[in-house]
């Protein structure tokens, strides 16, 4: 039927699938100490992988680290009350934790990806990173992009614990706006 | 006992059977269930008094129709609408007095009035009424050949060289970043829309020029004036009537207007009005438990559904209530209610504003699931948000976060969290929200969407963290 599209009731948006990025240095949970120590003494069981209830965790493909666990945020990002792979961990890879100290587990810290992000692409108000933070580690700034005015995410990197809530709830598809890179010596304060 | 002998007694035992089986019948223990059977009279009618036409109290609304993976287009989206099951209803309505039909170029996706022009194209054209609406709510649609366009569109798909009605849709509502008043100037003056479409009256392509209304007061006050200084005749308005808007619109929402205040400043000037959402999108069909056995406790025979559409037809200024009905079950039991209609008496009446009181004390979020807002750009659900949110109030299910440690609220917290997960999909949740208010201009109901899906989000992980 020829028609011009216009907008009317109901319907959901397609919603495209999101990719894990790239990172420097990939995110291992809180636990693992380092990247060395997770390298040292994990013998990929899986344990962990199958205890985390948020599909974060997942076994890793480099070769170097070949089915050990790392932490990627499609489907959920390391909720702060979870500990779960903690306490299944046979070979203290990574070590138990309690939710209290989690909080001051720093395992990653966000950074921000200005191309992809929502109000420098399309102008509209978002801020949904700063918003759900559970540090308050990230707070939005004015700059401005093809001559608007637009409210754009800074992240306090020292406040930052890498739970990637950010980057799971980050609007911008298949590729968020903020993502996290993970700390090769998790850092505790 | 020869083979004829046999027949013989065994006819007379059979019809002896049978009488006594239909004796049973009329007796107590009876195995046919009677509810919502065929209705005791006949369809209460209405007469518009501009034309004569006597319409029935109860209206189709095609807004929630059926789909072929079940439910509505609400919770399957991508599924085409259930023809079959639309021509089913059309023909029981029409069967039962319901002559009314009320469609809309935007309804259930677009697909509304194509869908209803087929059910109806099988009955003769003068055997009822169709009520369509001028829905150039998209600033695309704003000119003159857009609008008309939409108009043609409509007769076509409705199989139909006229409408009975013709609505303007959503009056008091604001698009394109302007306010309520200068977006009805911008839709239907500055274009000429308006009196193009008083000629199409006057050429019988209209039958009744009216408009569906929804919030801001100047807006309706100001169209009432136009129609006494006589520079527009409005033949019906439709307006949001039901126990709780009758008092309680501006409170629930400051944006609203009382439907008291609507339906008598109509009813003054003599404008037949039409009723929508008498069930408040369904909510008040669905009410708590506490709500339904002080209903049941009045009439054990009358469902909370009952109670409401009773209320909606009451006021003889109402010409027809539109209800947006999805399933047979549903039209069988309004129909029951209206055929006939019997009004309230005082007492009930006081009842039900009683019940109001109640009904907002419980603060639930005012959505009626009409989809306007729907698609949100960013994927989420908003009404099905709103809805389980709203249900778990009504069901007492909502965990109250001072009182929490013991075990019945654990035991709530717990149902709340799953339940949510499995009501909308994780990535259609309210935490997706990230506030860019492109949904607030199509709520007729004027919800500050993006806050509550803040309020709802932090209960959610409130919860969670516990």
């Amino acid at each position: 039927m020829a028609q011009t599209k216009i907008k009317v009731d109901g319907g959901l948006a397609v919603l495209e699938d999101k990719i894990a990025p790239h990172r420097e240095t990939p995110v291992t949970p809180p636990g693992s100490v380092s990247a060395y120590n997770m390298n040292r003494h994990c013998t990929a069981c899986q344990l962990c992988v199958s205890a985390c209830p948020n599909n974060v965790l997942r076994p890793s493909t480099d070769p170097l680290r070949l089915m050990q666990p790392e932490m990627s945020f499609e489907r959920g990002f390391c909720r702060p009350e979870c500990t779960h792979c903690s306490h299944v961990c046979p070979t203290g890879a990574i070590q138990p934790i309690s939710s209290e100290q989690k909080t001051a587990i720093h395992i990653g810290h966000a950074v921000w990806l200005e191309p992809n992000c929502i109000p420098v692409v399309n102008g509209d108000s978002c801020g949904l990173c700063a918003k759900q933070c559970p540090t308050w580690a990230i707070a939005m700034e004015d700059r401005e992009y093809n001559g608007r005015i637009v409210s754009v995410p800074v992240v306090d990197t020292e406040r930052c614990i890498g739970c990637g809530k950010c980057e799971h709830l980050c609007p911008a598809r298949p590729f968020s706006a903020i993502i996290v890179e993970g700390n090769v010596m998790h850092q505790i304060n | 006992m020869d083979r004829r002998e046999f027949l013989k007694h065994s006819t007379a035992a059979l019809a002896g059977t049978s009488v006594l089986l239909s004796a049973c019948g009329k007796k107590k223990p009876s195995a046919v269930s009677n509810q919502h059977s065929e209705p005791e009279g006949s369809m209460t009618l209405r007469v518009n008094p501009n034309t004569g036409d006597k319409v029935s109290l109860l209206g189709f609304g095609m807004m929630r129709l059926p789909v072929v993976a079940g439910g509505t287009a609400r919770e399957n989206p991508d599924s085409p609408i259930d023809q079959e099951a639309v021509n089913a209803m059309v023909d029981h309505a029409l069967a039962h007095g319901v002559n009314l039909f009320d469609t809309s170029p935007l309804y259930c996706q677009g697909n509304s009035e194509n869908s209803l022009g087929i059910a109806l194209a099988r009955h003769p054209r003068n055997t009822y009424y169709i009520s369509t609406k001028m829905s150039n709510f998209d600033p695309a649609t704003w000119s003159l050949a857009e609008s008309q366009a939409m108009f043609e569109r409509s007769l076509q798909r409705l199989q139909t060289d006229y409408v009975d009605y013709l609505l303007l849709h959503g009056i008091g509502m604001s698009g394109g970043g302007l306010n309520a008043w200068e977006t009805f100037q911008k839709r239907y003056i500055e274009n000429g829309l308006l009196d193009w479409l008083i000629e199409q009256k006057r050429k019988g392509r209209i039958r009744n020029l009216g408009f569906s209304y929804h919030g801001d007061q100047k807006v309706f006050d100001q169209l009432l004036q136009w129609h006494d200084e006589g520079n527009v005749h409005w033949d019906t308005v439709l307006i949001e009537l039901n126990y709780v808007d009758w008092n309680y619109a501006d409170e629930i929402n400051s944006r609203n207007t009382d439907a008291a205040y609507l339906y008598e400043e109509l009813k003054k000037r003599t404008i037949p009005v039409f009723v929508m959402e008498p069930l408040l999108g369904g909510r008040l069909a669905h009410q708590p438990h506490a709500i339904v056995r002080q209903m049941q406790h009045l009439n054990p025979n009358l469902s909370p559904a009952a109670w409401a559409f009773r209320f909606a037809g009451t006021p003889d200024g109402v010409l027809s209530v539109l209800s947006g009905m999805t399933y047979l079950e549903h039209l069988k039991e309004n129909i029951a209610t209206y055929s006939p209609l019997r009004p309230l008496e005082d007492k009930d009446w006081s009842f039900l504003m009683r019940l109001a009181d109640e009904i907002c004390a419980m603060k639930a979020i005012p959505c009626t699931a009409c989809n306007y807002c729907m698609p949100c750009p960013y994927g989420l659900n908003i009404p099905q948000i709103f809805n389980y949110y709203n249900a778990c109030i009504a069901e007492g299910l909502l965990p109250d976060m001072t009182a929490h440690g013991d075990a019945e609220f654990l035991r709530k917290r717990r149902a709340f969290l799953v339940g949510y997960d499995r009501t909308v999909p994780g990535m259609r949740q309210a935490d997706h929200c990230i506030g860019c208010r492109r949904c607030m201009p199509h709520c007729p109901q004027r919800i500050k969407i993006p806050q509550e899906m803040q309020k709802i989000d932090r209960l959610v992980e409130n919860l969670k963290q516990l």
